[in-house]
């Protein structure tokens, strides 16, 4: 099964933070969403290990694109003013 | 004779993912920037609007649209007033309610704002008071 990252949403909902991770499985036009967690921090690594930990496979085998960004921890962002 | 272009040449349809939603209300912090919501991605707006009923003015404070770390729109609620910034599309933040009697305030979000890597939709609350500001977002990811 080919796993593609497709979006990593954080929206706030219900007095928490949810992060959602939206990926695309086999198919170009299946979009699945995994609610990764609420109120956490999340970098490359941790998301690399809960689609692997999800879909039973080796976190490289993950097709993560180039224009998905996370640097070390990333949770609330700001704007230049 | 046949002439033109078959059916199947026109009109690509955008290989967009199915529309999603984010909505809520959120109690903001005072005099900072209060994020609503964040996207890491490439896709598109269909649209989306921000409002508050307060009680107290929030004129100066601004509803903040950035795409790929940059803020491409930030004129407060009293700017868009002042010079009348409510068509959609003119910015990809326009003026919809401007009530400073009632204090209600209302944006709308521009549709077909494509961003490449990331999209954050936030609150600059300028009046050292914390209202409750509701949003909703409509967008696809690609």
């Amino acid at each position: 099964m080919k796993i593609e990252l497709r979006g990593i949403v954080q929206n706030y909902h219900l007095g928490h933070t949810h992060v959602d991770l939206v990926v695309t499985e086999d198919s170009p036009d299946h979009y699945v969403t995994h609610q990764m967690g609420v109120d956490i921090k999340v970098n490359r690594g941790k998301v690399l290990m809960f689609l692997a930990g999800i879909y039973g496979i080796r976190p490289g085998e993950i097709v993560w694109p180039d224009h998905i960004r996370l640097t070390e921890e990333e949770d609330s962002m700001s704007l230049p003013l | 004779m046949a002439s033109g272009l078959p059916d199947y040449y026109r009109g690509v349809r955008p290989r967009y993912g199915g529309a999603r939603i984010v909505s809520d209300s959120k109690q903001v912090t005072k005099n900072i920037q209060t994020n609503l919501v964040a996207i890491s991605g490439r896709g598109m707006t269909y649209g989306g609007a921000v409002w508050l009923d307060y009680t107290l003015t929030q004129a100066n404070s601004r509803v903040l649209l950035g795409c790929e770390g940059v803020a491409i729109t930030d004129l407060s609620f009293l700017r868009l007033n002042d010079y009348g910034i409510d068509q959609t599309k003119t910015l990809p933040v326009s003026l919809n309610r401007y009530d400073p009697i009632s204090f209600i305030y209302s944006v709308g979000i521009s549709y077909g704002i494509t961003f490449e890597s990331s999209l954050i939709l936030n609150y600059l609350e300028q009046h050292g008071t914390t209202p409750t500001v509701h949003f909703r977002l409509v967008y696809a990811l690609i």
